[in-house]
């Protein structure tokens, strides 16, 4: 019934979704209006497991939106989020190894699905120490220990 | 457009081939993405990571970013006032219109306010508290706004509340504008408030704070003469010669500020260019609207001036600690008072550099935040540039006994004269006298706890003091007088005949003073301690036992004379005395 759109991923493995479900993505969403989705959309920095992940969550949404709006009837942008069961949904599709997480939130950024990305970047920095950031992103510690202890000292209420 | 997208689509995907080739760096709009996906209170935290991340957070792209994804959010409270009987509440982000001014997110009466207005909320790192109390976490301490008393029109919410906002989140420290924090990218790296503002009003410079007529030299006057007057001035003035004027010292603060400007000529060539825009401004006297304009703004920038100004001078001078030190008293001075030299550790001024933590002529650059004005304007408020504390530099070299700070720990002597009738555990205060923080705060209290000590010789109960008297047994025996100390002095007191050891004669009045009904003092009580002679000599011995026989004498022979009538005596009469009663009325009757 619906339009088939296909992802090629890194490896060159191919998906097949539902147009509804890529719509989710707002970079395919242009390529859909563009009409350029022919033969497959190459997802050269997304890998299989990645797009996967984002598949799910994609399919994920979409039914959650049309149930809800099966349901309520109106149409309440935030409808999705009030779900408390897509919301678990989402808290037990984020428990994956940092790594994943952390294509997750490439491929969002890359994809934009405003969602995901929200998800991915609040699980990603949630009860971290300014250490572990350093650590995850690969980030060169700039300050001089004295700079650093100024700023930190600035911002001394944020850490508690 | 096909082809456009597909360009799109490839320079896209050149990107993304980017980032994998260097796997260990996080592309930089995703910094940005993430960053701006975080609490406030996250993006602070997160100010630590690196200069990069700091910098971004304090881009005005990435606080309206933050902005617009904070709507979604469950509304902020940012500011609320009552005007006319009405309390306007304002939140952020909520209401933007689209030419980018707030709306009030909805008013009410103040008679159902209550609730409401109790109700505290967190404002980009500032917690609001009940209106017009404002919480910094950082400082760990609370501001209270006063209420705005004049009337603001209506129409000007909307700008008050945007200028609120960027002066509270500047206040909270969004906004560094330090220089190297300053961001790489390519977007507007102005410190961009303070930029626009400063040169666009001249609310900062009020005539109050013209530096030449500080010094009292023509804004042509040669550097020579200017020093030469801050010379003057600067003695006149200065806080040590004008110990008892706390407006001299206030004063001195500003020459010594003006002479920091205009003695400087790069510091003065700026000011003298920021100076004279402003008189431009002031003396382009435009239409009738132009002019109401200008009246409106300064009626409006006076209230809320006051406002702002308070919480950032209220900021940047917090006052000094007190000290609380404990005097013991001695009975005596305690009563009578007295003046007692009191040693205590406190933090001073600085002898060397005296207060100012570097030397007067100290070598000094431009304060890089406020640009060497000394004032960060952010129309209509007018704050004191924190970073140099309003001087507008920054002292390259600190004075090196107190290292920069102005004041060294040191042993304070303070000479108090103490009233009499001090009782333990009363306090004195002695404003200014406790620690000093910098030579713009106000010096600390000092609070004396008086404690009255235990004398040797009064013991004290309330009002009334207790003094032992020693005499002889003589003494006790035969009457006498005896000295006793009293609290106005020695005083000679008789001693009654026949004396008991442990008996109490009394002095009234002469104890400690007491708030009472028609005395006001309390009494004094000698207690008789009647010493008895351990040795003797031979007269005193033959004199005793001559004495201890007659006494037993007197007590043999008064028992066998009087024995009989001391007995019987006083019935007989009674007796007697009860028939001749009877008699009487015998005879009354039967005549």
């Amino acid at each position: 019934m619906s339009k088939k759109i296909i992802f090629e991923s890194s490896e060159g493995e191919s998906f097949e979704v539902d147009e509804a479900v890529a719509l989710e993505c707002q970079t395919i969403k242009n390529m859909i209006e563009d009409d350029c989705t022919d033969g497959g959309i190459p997802l050269a920095n997304v890998n299989s497991a990645t797009l996967t992940k984002v598949i799910d969550y994609c399919k994920k949404h979409v039914e959650a939106a049309a149930a809800a709006e099966a349901n309520a009837g109106d149409k309440d942008i935030y409808g999705a989020n009030k779900d408390i069961e897509l919301k678990t949904w989402d808290e037990e599709f984020v428990k994956v190894d940092q790594p994943l997480l952390f294509d997750l939130m490439l491929a969002a950024n890359f994809l934009i699905i405003p969602g995901l990305l929200d998800l991915t970047c609040k699980t990603m920095m949630r009860g971290k120490t300014v250490l572990q950031i350093r650590e995850i992103f690969h980030i060169k510690k700039d300050y001089t220990d004295a700079e650093e202890a100024e700023v930190r000292k600035e911002n001394a209420w944020a850490f508690e | 457009m096909r082809v456009f997208k597909k360009n799109k689509k490839r320079r896209r995907r050149e990107k993304s081939r980017d980032d994998r080739s260097q796997p260990n760096h996080i592309p930089l709009d995703l910094t940005f993405e993430i960053l701006s996906r975080l609490p406030a209170k996250s993006i602070m935290r997160n100010q630590c990571v690196s200069k990069l991340w700091s910098s971004f957070t304090t881009l005005p792209s990435f606080i309206n970013s933050f902005a617009s994804r904070s709507s979604s959010r469950s509304p902020r409270l940012l500011l609320t006032f009552t005007l006319q009987g009405k309390h306007f509440v304002f939140s952020f982000p909520q209401n933007q219109n689209p030419e980018g001014s707030y709306s009030p997110v909805y008013s009410y009466h103040m008679k159902n306010a209550y609730n409401d207005y109790m109700r505290s909320e967190s404002v980009h790192g500032l917690i609001l508290l009940y209106g017009f109390r404002i919480w910094n976490p950082s400082l760990r301490r609370i501001f209270t706004l006063p209420h705005p008393e004049e009337h603001i029109p209506i129409s000007l919410c909307s700008q008050l509340n945007r200028l609120c906002l960027t002066s509270l989140r500047r206040f909270s420290g969004v906004y560094r504008r330090d220089e190297h924090l300053t961001p790489r990218s390519d977007c507007d790296q102005k410190p961009f408030l303070f930029e626009r503002y400063i040169h666009s009003t001249g609310i900062s410079f009020s005539s109050a704070r013209n530096y030449y007529d500080v010094l009292g030299v023509s804004p042509k006057a040669t550097r020579d003469e200017i020093k030469k007057s801050f010379h003057e001035l600067a003695k006149k003035f200065h806080p040590d010669t004008n110990r008892n004027n706390p407006s001299a010292k206030k004063k001195f603060q500003e020459i010594r500020e003006a002479y920091e400007t205009l003695g400087n000529s790069e510091r003065r060539e700026e000011y003298d260019k920021v100076r004279y825009r402003n008189s431009e401004y002031v003396n382009n006297d435009g239409s009738g609207a132009e002019r109401f304009r200008r009246a409106y703004q300064s009626n409006f920038s006076d209230s809320f001036h006051k406002i702002f100004s308070e919480i950032f001078e209220d900021q940047s001078n917090p006052p000094s600690p007190d000290i609380r030190v404990e005097l013991t008293l001695s009975l005596y001075e305690s009563l009578k008072g007295c003046t007692k030299r009191l040693e205590f550790d406190a933090y001073v001024f600085c002898d060397s550099c005296d207060g100012l933590g570097h030397s007067l002529d100290a070598a000094t650059r431009v304060c890089p935040t406020c640009r060497g004005l000394g004032r960060v304007t952010i129309p209509p408020f007018t704050a004191q540039c924190q970073t140099c504390k309003g001087s507008g530099h920054i002292v390259k070299e600190h004075c090196m006994s107190c290292r920069g700070s102005g004041v060294v720990e040191a042993t304070k002597t303070v000479e108090v004269v103490i009233p009499g009738g001090m009782e333990s555990g009363a306090t004195v205060t002695i404003e200014d006298a406790g620690h000093v923080r910098s030579r713009t705060s106000r010096p600390g209290k000092l609070y004396i706890k008086f404690k009255v000590a235990n004398d040797s010789t009064f013991s004290r109960d309330g009002s009334d003091i207790y003094v032992d008297a020693n005499i002889s047994f003589t003494q006790a025996i035969l009457g006498g007088k005896v000295v006793v100390p009293t609290l106005s002095g020695k005083t000679e007191i008789d001693i009654p005949k026949g004396a008991q050891p442990g008996e109490l004669l009394i002095l009234r009045g002469k104890g400690l003073p007491k708030q009472g009904f028609f005395v006001d003092h309390g009494d004094q009580y000698v207690r008789l301690r009647v010493s008895v002679p351990t040795e003797l000599n031979e007269r005193q011995r033959a004199i005793l036992e001559e004495f201890a026989k007659e006494e037993i004498n007197s007590e043999l022979s008064g028992s066998a004379e009087g024995s009989w009538w001391d007995r019987m005596g006083p019935r007989i009469i009674r007796d007697f005395s009860l028939v001749v009663l009877l008699a009487i009325l015998l005879r009354k009757l039967m005549g």
